[in-house]
């Protein structure tokens, strides 16, 4: 059935975009590779049009040689460049450098583009292009262009430097132990970030530009050698059929590449942390980085992955083995236990000690609501609390714990309303959903769902929905690897890093179904690396 | 579209669906039901059957965990009708919920309905898929179902639970029968077995208004039938022998006369462990019934200053000990044979086994045969511990 919507809303947008394309071929008057004008004055003019009414381009007239013979326009956006750098090292040292060369109308043009790179620019990034269109973009990447009169180059200059957030300890993902910095908003120091961790040619970054009206930035990365070439080309194949107006954080990318774009479980991971993403890229993963957001998005990603954490791997294998097991066991508190207490509950008394039955006899005596209505109810305000405690200022998320304990906890067991038993059953699966950030979207539908499948069926249904959830978890993959495994398909070998994590001196081999096979050699070769350092 | 619009319409219909089936089949909440904890089962005087209930009532099982709530947490009523089926659905007349049998843990049957036969009645309880197959079954002596279940507790908030706790002290006081419905149906169906079933008599009281509690009675004892029929009783000291050679004892005390002293001071020994084993023998077509009992105790309990902790001491120990088992288990089987006619160890359930050519010979015989058997008695004792002291502290 999914499959089915799935097919319907595809159709409908292939329908769109080729609306769209006949629209756009129509009007279709852009062309891509317009040359610079030669003179000053048109240039100048040009630049007026296209910037007309934008107060922060700054577009300055100067000019330079003997009795000023020759004519530059620089152009930039104020407020994404460094301005010292543009009086230091681009007009400071073309206006007092310049006495240094011979400079007239005479040079030609390509031997003025040469005279002003080598010798008169001082500012470390310089670029030439011809094409006008690149130079609107440069300058609204934060760039400065050179435009120079008479001739149809213009330079480049890297300037960029805004405003921006410094490296801090990203709120997602706190850790007790292992580094603190996370990603941040600008590319480059994300890049730089992930640079840092792996010091490898072999690290690779390619750009991308996405967004018909933002033009963001995208960088794919992922580790030359390790990482398997089929999923490099089919994350560049999916990125590049994206067509959009606008990438304004990843998750924008993360709906146009993800496998199953209808299914409750994420197919494409996201993090925030370098370490975490350098972890990802060295088993073979690709990171897609995406300007203006601090999210790294990483592919393909299994279901293992949300019960997987950085900490993980620095604490000793004995105790995250354990919190492994216990985030496990979380996660099958929290999907199933109103449900199972439901089931129990309506269906199958016979089975609750009778102790434990008179317990909950005596709780629920004088309740107006079923079990079902009342699993129902405090689940759905427990999601309405938990999202207004995310969205509500900090101030004010205070109220919220005080309504959220004191009225709906407190006051309506002593109304009646709700059955004591039924809050400590809410609050333990809330502890538990805790536990589990990267499932938080996911988990409160599968626990409705079985809580539905409870209600009718009892155990049975209970099973029933839980083998849908199953037969569904193992049907999907991520970027062709499938979702369960190192669980379905069962590989043994890498169980390793499963439910329980062995100690990393036993980790030998990498991930098969990420990683390229292509030698024999490949299986051993993190311990030959070991071996090789100790030498 | 439209086919679309069509599956959309009906896939809603299915959740809608979700909605309003939910009520039906077996999905009842436990506020809708009444749990019924023990059931009384009496022959009325015009032979129709009544039926007897201890309800819980939720609600004050949760305020007198609280304290200082004096009112009854059960509530009993009765009904009566000529099968038990009709009894069970002829007390909605003045129960306001279907009563839920889910968690019966006490069948009590009145000792008059018992001397006519149990089977009929356990038939209900064996087929209803609802019924707990743990409860416990006891018989009432001397008095009726109906009267044992309105006693009251002081030491428990459901009476009945005070009851089936008091059966479950069988593992320290062999004088208990303990019998769940699921071992007494299977019994019933072994061929050659006659059963036994523990006792429930309410004790002399001082006053004569009183108020019956639980307290008042005891459950030591047991019932022996004969088929399906109550046929007499075997009283507590009778009802450790039977269990022994049942092999049912898991501890209990024992007291031997002291080997070293005239003047009848006794030792106390506390059985730990013992195993009590039947086998049947037939030599030139008499069948001998041979009973070995294997104790181990430890001293609990010594009246004389003889230090009795030597090898041999423990030895004369043991022969007294021996003794001891062996007159108790001669007794209980002598009344079995002579008196009830009864093979309540299920000797013929080993003839079957054993010889089933001969069991073929004799089945229809096997009453008579049973009481004219030779017995057999084995009993091997050790004593293990002295306990904390070897010598007793008296004054010097």
């Amino acid at each position: 059935m999914f499959r089915e919507i799935y097919r319907k809303l595809n159709y409908l947008r292939l329908r769109a975009i080729n609306e769209n394309k006949r629209n756009l071929n129509h009007n279709n008057s852009s062309d891509t590779n317009r040359p610079i004008p030669k003179s000053i004055d048109k240039i100048k003019s040009s630049l007026q049009n296209v910037f007309s009414d934008c107060a922060d381009v700054i577009i300055r007239e100067f000019a330079l040689g003997e009795s000023s013979q020759v004519k530059f326009i620089i152009a930039f956006v104020e407020g994404l460049v460094e301005k010292e750098v543009i009086s230091t090292h681009v007009l400071k040292s073309l206006m007092t450098e310049v006495k240094k060369v011979d400079l007239n109308k005479r040079i030609t043009s390509h031997g003025m583009v040469k005279i002003l790179k080598e010798n008169l620019l001082s500012a470390c990034e310089v670029n030439e292009t011809k094409n006008y269109l690149e130079t609107i973009h440069a300058i609204l990447s934060g760039n400065t262009v050179l435009y120079i009169d008479g001739n149809d180059t213009a330079i480049i200059i890297d300037t960029k430097g805004w405003e921006q957030r410094g490296i801090e300890e990203p709120d997602t993902e706190s850790v007790v132990r292992g580094p603190r910095e996370g990603f941040s908003e600008t590319l480059r120091n994300n890049t730089a970030l992930l640079r840092r961790k792996i010091k490898n040619p072999n690290l690779k970054f390619e750009v991308f530009r996405l967004g018909e009206q933002t033009q963001t930035d995208i960088c794919i990365c992922y580790i030359k050698g390790i990482a398997r070439e089929d999923i490099i080309d089919t994350v560049k194949r999916r990125i590049n059929n994206i067509n959009t107006d606008a990438i304004l954080e990843s998750g924008y990318i993360e709906e146009f590449i993800e496998d199953a774009p209808l299914s409750i479980f994420p197919t494409v991971g996201n993090s925030e942390k370098p370490d975490v993403v350098a972890a990802k890229l060295l088993e073979g993963r690709v990171a897609i980085l995406c300007d203006g957001t601090p999210f790294v998005l990483t592919v393909p990603y299994l279901f293992m992955e949300s019960l997987q954490a950085s900490e993980d791997y620095y604490a000793r294998p004995i105790f995250s083995s354990i919190v492994r097991l216990l985030r496990l066991l979380a996660l099958a508190i929290t999907t199933f236990l109103p449900a199972f207490y439901v089931a129990l509950v309506a269906f199958h008394q016979n089975v609750i000690p009778f102790k434990l039955l008179l317990t909950i006899a005596s709780s629920r005596e004088g309740i107006p609501f079923s079990p079902f209505m009342e699993a129902l109810l405090m689940g759905i305000i427990f999601e309405l609390l938990r999202e207004a405690g995310v969205r509500m200022p900090r101030p004010i998320g205070q109220a919220i714990s005080i309504v959220g304990a004191l009225v709906l906890g407190e006051a309506s067991v002593e109304a009646g309303l709700v059955s004591d038993l039924m809050v400590i059953i809410t609050a333990i699966t809330a502890i538990t959903s805790f536990v589990l950030p990267p499932l938080g979207g996911t988990v409160p539908m599968i626990r409705i769902a079985l809580l539905i499948g409870a209600n009718v069926l009892g155990l049975v249904g209970l099973g029933l929905i839980a083998v849908v959830f199953i037969i569904h978890l193992c049907t999907i993959r991520s970027f062709g690897v499938p979702y369960m495994s190192p669980f379905s398909p069962l590989s043994k070998e890498e169980l390793k890093d499963s439910v329980i994590r062995v100690p990393i001196w036993e980790m030998l081999t990498r991930p098969r179904l990420l990683t390229q096979n292509n030698t024999m050699h490949n299986k051993y070769r993190m311990k030959i690396n070991f071996r090789k350092k100790e030498d | 579209m439209k086919k679309a619009l069509k599956k959309c319409i009906i896939f809603l219909n299915i959740c809608f669906l979700i909605f309003i089936t939910s009520g039906c089949w077996n999905n009842h909440d436990i506020t809708d039901v009444s749990i019924a904890v023990a059931a009384g089962l009496d022959k009325t005087e015009d032979d129709t059957i009544e039926l007897t209930l201890q309800l819980v009532k939720p609600a004050v099982v949760r305020a007198r965990k609280y304290g200082g709530f004096e009112e009854s947490a059960v509530s009993v009523f009765s009904s009566t009708g000529d099968m038990v089926f009709q009894a069970v659905r002829n007390i909605l007349s003045s129960v306001n919920k279907k009563v839920y049998f889910g968690h019966l843990q006490l069948i009590v049957i009145g000792e008059e309905l018992a001397r006519e036969g149990i089977s009929d009645i356990l038939d209900f309880f064996e087929r209803d898929h609802e019924i707990n197959p743990k409860a416990y079954v006891i018989i009432a002596k001397g008095t009726t179902a109906r009267k044992v279940l309105h006693a009251n507790s002081k030491l428990e908030t459901i009476p009945a639970i005070h009851i089936t706790s008091l059966l479950e002290n069988d593992i320290a006081l062999p004088k208990i029968n303990k019998k769940m419905l699921f071992d007494l149906l299977r019994e019933t169906s072994h061929k050659g077995h006659d059963i036994t079933i523990g006792v429930i008599e309410i004790e002399e009281k001082d006053g004569a208004d009183k108020e019956l509690l639980v307290g008042d009675m005891k459950v030591t004892g047991t019932a022996v039938f004969k088929k399906d029929k109550l046929v007499g009783w075997l009283d507590p000291a009778e009802t450790r022998g039977y269990l022994l050679v049942a092999d049912k004892v898991k501890s209990g005390i024992i007291n031997i006369p002291d080997p070293l002293t005239e003047e009848g001071r006794k030792i106390a020994i506390e059985i730990i462990r013992s195993r009590g084993k039947r086998d049947v023998l037939i030599q030139d077509g008499h069948i001998i019934l041979s009973i070995e009992i294997e104790a181990i105790g430890n001293i609990g309990e010594q009246q004389s200053v003889k230090d009795i902790i030597t090898i041999e001491k423990g030895k004369m120990l043991a022969e007294q000990l021996n003794d001891a088992i062996k007159k108790n288990v001669k007794e209980v089987i002598e009344i079995s044979q002579k008196k009830f006619k009864s093979d309540i160890y299920g000797f013929g359930q080993i003839v079957h086994i054993k010889y089933p050519d001969y069991w073929k010979q004799i089945k229809d015989n096997w009453d008579y045969e049973f009481s004219n058997a030779t017995v057999d008695i084995q009993v091997t004792s050790t004593i293990k511990r002295p306990g904390l002291i070897t010598q007793p502290t008296r004054p010097q």
